[in-house]
């Protein structure tokens, strides 16, 4: 459990920070969903983890959303949202040249920033379906929708990505 | 009309054939890699506390078993659930063999009697009673 924790939270917090915005509402939606994937349902077997994990990790994104509704209807006049991700200061170490790899870097912050710009279950539903590499079917059921559903937003989630980086940097692919 | 979802080419979207997701991917790919060692720290933290969560579950589990096996082999529970269960039957039998109270006639709750009925009936009941005590003092 520990090791399959270990490959999968660093793409679970991304997930969790970009639907959110927020360091820290991202770290509490993954500490619940790991407590309830290892209080549960460590004793499954290990391959049906990732999909079972990313499930909880929805519901929580959802209820996250939920309450931020409420949250501002009830306190309308307050603007408390904290809109800290993604992180601007990129670890520079990380380089070889930084000259060499500003255009790169400047390319791939902007990308997370298209990405950002999508609605909630279109990004969702791009990091589990292009970036986790999940099937239509398990997507469909970690978002609790149809896979038709998935499937138009997969495809205006990459249209919509396509037509911003497009007009950023005109590319035409 | 046909459903947006059935224009949708699965070949079309393959992530592996889209220059587009390959290039987010990327840059995910990229930021997950240059995650800052705060951010990496707190990551690691909240793991911890949840493969500790099953830790902290299993023992208060048994906790409560062994608090439930030494109440069940308590010298006190085991004279006091007899004798409670003694005394709960002996009240639940006497309380059986109360009598109901006997329910009125039909006739007289559905018919209308009129008021010089329950009169006579008054006056039988009260020369029934003065001829009983009177016998009671003859004897």
């Amino acid at each position: 459990m520990e090791a399959f924790l270990v490959d999968i939270e660093k793409r679970a917090y991304h997930m969790a920070a970009f639907a959110t915005g927020s360091h820290a509402d991202a770290l509490d939606l993954l500490q619940d969903s790991m407590i309830k994937l290892v209080t549960k349902y460590q004793g499954k077997p290990s391959k049906e983890w990732k999909p079972l994990f990313y499930k909880i990790l929805q519901n929580r994104i959802r209820d996250w959303h939920r309450h931020q509704k409420v949250k501002n209807l009830l306190f309308f006049w307050k603007n408390d949202e904290v809109d800290d991700w993604p992180p601007t200061n990129i670890d520079d170490s990380v380089l070889d040249t930084p000259e060499k790899n500003l255009a790169k870097d400047q390319q791939q912050g902007a990308a997370l920033e298209h990405l950002k710009k999508l609605s909630p279950k279109q990004q969702q539903c791009f990091l589990l379906r292009s970036w986790e590499g999940l099937s239509v079917a398990d997507t469909a059921d970690i978002m609790q929708c149809s896979q038709g559903s998935v499937k138009t937003h997969y495809f205006r989630a990459v249209s919509k990505l396509r037509k911003m980086m497009e007009d950023d940097h005109e590319i035409t692919f | 009309m046909k459903s947006p979802s059935n224009d949708v080419n699965e070949d079309k979207i393959n992530p592996k054939c889209n220059e587009t997701t390959q290039s987010v991917n990327n840059a995910l790919n990229h930021s997950v890699n240059t995650l800052p060692e705060s951010t990496l720290s707190d990551i690691a933290r909240v793991r911890t506390l949840a493969l500790n969560s099953t830790n902290i579950q299993m023992n208060s589990q048994k906790t409560i078993y062994d608090t439930f096996i030494a109440w069940l082999f308590n010298p006190m529970i085991n004279i006091g659930v007899p004798v409670v269960a003694a005394i709960t039957i002996a009240i639940s039998v006497k309380y059986v063999s109360v009598e109901a109270i006997p329910e009125l006639p039909l006739a007289m709750m559905a018919a209308d009697v009129p008021t010089e009925d329950f009169a006579m009936l008054e006056d039988l009941e009260f020369v029934t009673w003065l001829a009983k005590n009177e016998q009671s003092t003859l004897l």
